[in-house]
């Protein structure tokens, strides 16, 4: 079995599924699909130790230089961008980092291009112009001067890339990049990692994670264990999980709380189909997902304004909401239903009230973190530009864009002016649509609007085509919410070389 | 300042005027929510009325335009069609808004009677009582001296109010007004010549507080009305806006709108006008497919266009705004009005406010 916790859940709730999955039904498979990315990232700043990022937005407006590595703040997380846009306001230099532009790019003092193939590539370039060691290509060193110029500098990092181990990898750059400032102004940067959606982090924390344990402890940490083992009873399972995309394709039975893995995951009709072969799927969720949909039980349960609980934001403040509305009789919170639930399966830890749960939770999180001190040495690395492909005569890069599309979320499903224009672009595109440079477009002879076809290893498919200024050349941009359209050409991966033609 | 048939009233019998109105029908007006939000709701006890308050942060336009309001229940019976009309909502009072808000349900209810006439909101307005209360102090961000829209108004709402501290004085604009000061019997007395004085000097003492116009309408009205705003300029400030449509929501006089159909059953459903943005990217897709506001540049040209225009001006006897400061607040970018119109002004952007 698997369990599978979300960032639409408060803390409670995803404290009682980390309790079903490792106490009650003794599995180490406990996760959240968007959690992955943010864990990622944390992983990669922190070096494999558990740290306390609590960097502020507050802190994040009075920056001089703000540093956004990212896939599309100004869309993804618009309250961030706004910090940033004040920042600016009051004269902080932005320098974006992205393989695609982005909207907060046009704010930018410094835009500078992640090469497609390898992102991190650039990433470590900038850090090794930081260093010391120029890149010998414009923006980067630009990129490189500005950072060291003085002053407080905030890195903010979004996720920007579907593979963790990328997301890892760049996390760990800019942990690296992080120690160098410190070396160079004196006081540590602002990092700030993004996670996607209101409570991935609080979840995360909760220890929805399949090599965590409550308050972001490793597995091995004794005193969590033994912390744990006082709450829960009984012998919990401290192996270490599977993530969730490898859940889905592994387990014979999943418990989903709030997360709608259908409509997050890379391979939506892969997700389906697994999910079918399932023995048991059980939902407790608000909205009738498409992972609902397809769910042998669903348990409903109060949603965000019905219910009372505890988020955790993404600066790592923990808030209690009220809920302005009640819900209708027959619902009640995620916690008291799993709660129910693992009473019926024998479980060591029955909570009857919410307070119970926030103390059994604050007990298992246990005293709280201080940052990792950054050790003082860092490694440059010398970049080898790939250089621009070729206008024409590819191969081009296909290459998903994005983690997540907000118009897929139940929430924005049910406020029509929210989902118009995802749906407009959907009903537009019904062959799907990618993105390609105005020069790359140009040499094929397709226009804005046209159609294009893309081949490899002996598929093909045809997509509607949009012109994108500021687009690399050699770069085919598929956005998220089509990634189901490229499945055949992609596979399992997040990017693959095509050749494109004109229809 | 209007005296016809003005009066006062004793602070201490405000609540026994309120209980009264209570009787009559539903009131609302601004109270402390349970988070200690300020807010415009329905009261149920006088005391709920909050006399001294800062404006809550949304206007009171959503008693004229519901966020989700529904206008038509549409049934299916027979293999045919039957639209029944709802209900018409019963007498209210709304009490104590700023002088800012008031003009703006004056203006939401102007707009909608012009060419075809909204009856939903029509029927809404005919049944609204509005009790405005003029402001002796500036709020931090308001700019309504520049607005022709307080601090103090002769026209706009059935009644006016001023608190004199000892006693309210209250000025009928309007036969409803006048009813519900009738309302109260003998609560109010007629406005003698010393409280008039007062009245006088109040407003007085609220233009110098206030101070001077600081947002400069009529300059930026003259650009955009005669295309005197060059291309460059929207592209500099345009990539300064979130599209968020917290401006849309926040303001008084907006009312942009869509139309859609919630499922009751089977065989019924009920067709609603919800909020909408013209910042937002969908608003003007055509079903061909084809967006003529497909940048966010061209959105915003057309928001300030529909609030600064002298087309507009002549159309509607005012500009777009009424100063109430809440698009400052909600911004998420820095392209409030009042930065944006500064930028007009002065042909040039540097990031706004």
């Amino acid at each position: 079995m698997g369990v599978l916790g979300s960032g639409r859940s408060t803390n409670e709730d995803n404290f009682l599924a980390v309790t079903l999955a490792r106490s009650t039904l003794g599995t180490s498979h406990i996760d959240s699909v968007l959690g992955r990315y943010w864990a990622a990232l944390l992983d990669g700043m922190s070096g494999g130790v558990a740290a306390d990022h609590r960097g502020s937005l507050a802190r994040l407006e009075r920056a001089d230089v703000v540093l956004v590595v990212e896939g599309d703040i100004g869309t993804s997380h618009p309250r961030v961008a706004s910090a940033v846009i004040r920042a600016i306001r009051r004269g902080c230099l932005l320098i974006t980092a992205g393989v695609t532009p982005s909207r907060l790019g046009e704010l930018a003092a410094v835009q500078v291009q992640l090469p497609a193939a390898a992102p991190v590539d650039g990433l470590e370039a900038m850090r090794g112009a930081v260093g010391g060691m120029p890149a010998g290509e414009v923006a980067i060193d630009d990129a490189a001067r500005v950072l060291a110029s003085g002053g407080s500098v905030a890195v903010v990092v979004a996720p920007f890339d579907r593979d963790s181990e990328i997301l890892r990898a760049a996390g760990g750059v800019v942990a690296d990049l992080g120690r160098l400032l410190t070396t160079i102004h004196g006081t540590p940067p602002l990092l700030l990692p993004l996670p996607i959606r209101a409570n991935t982090r609080g979840a995360y924390e909760a220890g929805v994670a399949p090599a965590r344990l409550p308050g972001q402890r490793l597995l091995s940490d004794r005193s969590a264990r033994a912390r744990l083992e006082g709450v829960w009873g009984g012998a919990p399972c401290w192996d270490t999980g599977l993530a969730a995309e490898a859940m889905v394709d592994s387990v014979n039975g999943l418990v989903v709380v709030g997360d709608d893995v259908i409509s997050l995951h890379p391979r939506p009709s892969r997700a389906r189909e697994t999910l079918a072969t399932m023995e048991l799927v059980v939902v407790l969720d608000s909205f009738l997902t498409p992972t609902a949909a397809a769910a042998d039980v669903v348990l409903p349960v109060a949603a965000y304004g019905e219910t009372v609980g505890t988020f955790t934001n993404f600066e790592g403040r923990t808030q209690e909401v009220q809920r302005p509305v009640a819900p209708t009789p027959e619902v009640r919170p995620a916690w008291e239903v799993l709660a129910e639930l693992g009473e019926a399966l024998g479980a060591g830890f029955r909570p009857k009230r919410l307070g119970e749960v926030r103390a059994a939770l604050a007990e298992a999180v246990g005293p709280t973190h201080v940052d990792v001190a950054p050790s003082p040495d860092a490694a440059g690395v010398r970049w080898e530009s790939p250089g621009a492909k070729p206008a024409n005569g590819g191969p081009y890069l296909l290459r998903e864009e994005g983690v997540h599309e907000w118009a897929d979320d139940p929430l924005v499903d049910y406020a029509p002016v929210l989902r118009r224009a995802a749906a407009c672009r959907r009903s537009a595109s019904p062959r799907g649509l990618v993105l390609m440079s105005p020069e790359d477009a140009a040499a094929l002879g397709v226009r804005d609007g046209g159609a294009v076809r893309l081949r490899s290893d002996g598929f093909e498919v045809e997509s509607h085509l949009r012109v994108r200024s500021g687009q690399q050349r050699g770069l085919v941009s598929v956005p998220f919410m089509f990634r189901n359209t490229m499945a055949e050409l992609l596979g399992r991966g997040g990017q693959v070389e095509v050749e494109v033609s004109n229809v | 300042m209007r005296t016809e048939d003005a009066r006062v009233i004793a602070r201490s019998d405000l609540r026994g005027w309120v209980a009264r109105l209570l009787e009559r029908g539903e009131v609302m007006a601004p109270v402390r929510s349970e988070t200690g939000d300020e807010i415009f709701a329905t009261i149920t006890r006088p005391e709920d009325v909050l006399w001294e308050f800062e404006n809550p942060l949304l206007p009171p336009k959503h008693v004229l335009l519901p966020q989700t309001d529904p206008i038509a229940r549409i049934r299916k019976e027979n293999g045919r069609h039957r639209v029944e009309r709802l209900p018409d909502p019963a007498e209210r009072v709304l009490l104590n808004v700023r002088s800012c808000d008031a003009v703006g349900l004056a203006y939401l209810r102007q707009v909608h009677e012009q060419d075809l006439a909204d009856a939903t909101v029509v029927r809404r307005a005919d049944t609204l009582g509005v009790i405005s209360l003029a402001c002796h102090e500036p709020c931090e961000l308001g700019f309504c001296v520049c607005c022709e829209a307080g601090p103090f108004l002769d026209q706009g709402p059935d009644i006016q109010l001023t608190d004199l501290e000892d006693v309210f004085f209250a000025e009928p604009f309007t036969l409803r007004g006048r009813y519900l000061l009738d309302v109260a019997g003998d609560l109010f007395e007629p406005a003698d010549a010393e409280a008039t004085a007062l009245r006088e000097a109040r407003e007085s003492e609220a233009y110098h507080q206030f101070g001077e116009v600081t947002c400069h309408i009529g300059s930026a009205m003259r650009r955009v009305s005669t295309n005197r705003v060059a291309e460059e300029l929207w592209d500099a400030m345009a990539p300064w806006c979130m599209e968020c449509g917290g401006c849309t929501y926040a303001c008084p006089m907006c009312y942009c709108f869509s139309v859609g159909d919630m499922v009751e059953a089977d065989d019924a459903w009920l067709r609603c006008r919800t909020w909408d943005s013209c910042q937002y990217e969908a608003f003007t897709h055509e079903a061909s497919g084809h967006n003529p506001r497909h940048t966010r540049k061209e959105r915003m040209k057309r928001r300030f266009f529909h609030k600064l225009s002298a087309q507009y001006y002549v159309r509607d006897d005012r500009a777009g705004c009424v100063g109430c400061g809440r698009c400052i607040r909600v911004c998420m970018g820095t392209t409030d009005l009042p930065s944006v119109v500064e930028g007009i002004r002065r042909a040039e952007w540097h990031g706004g406010r």
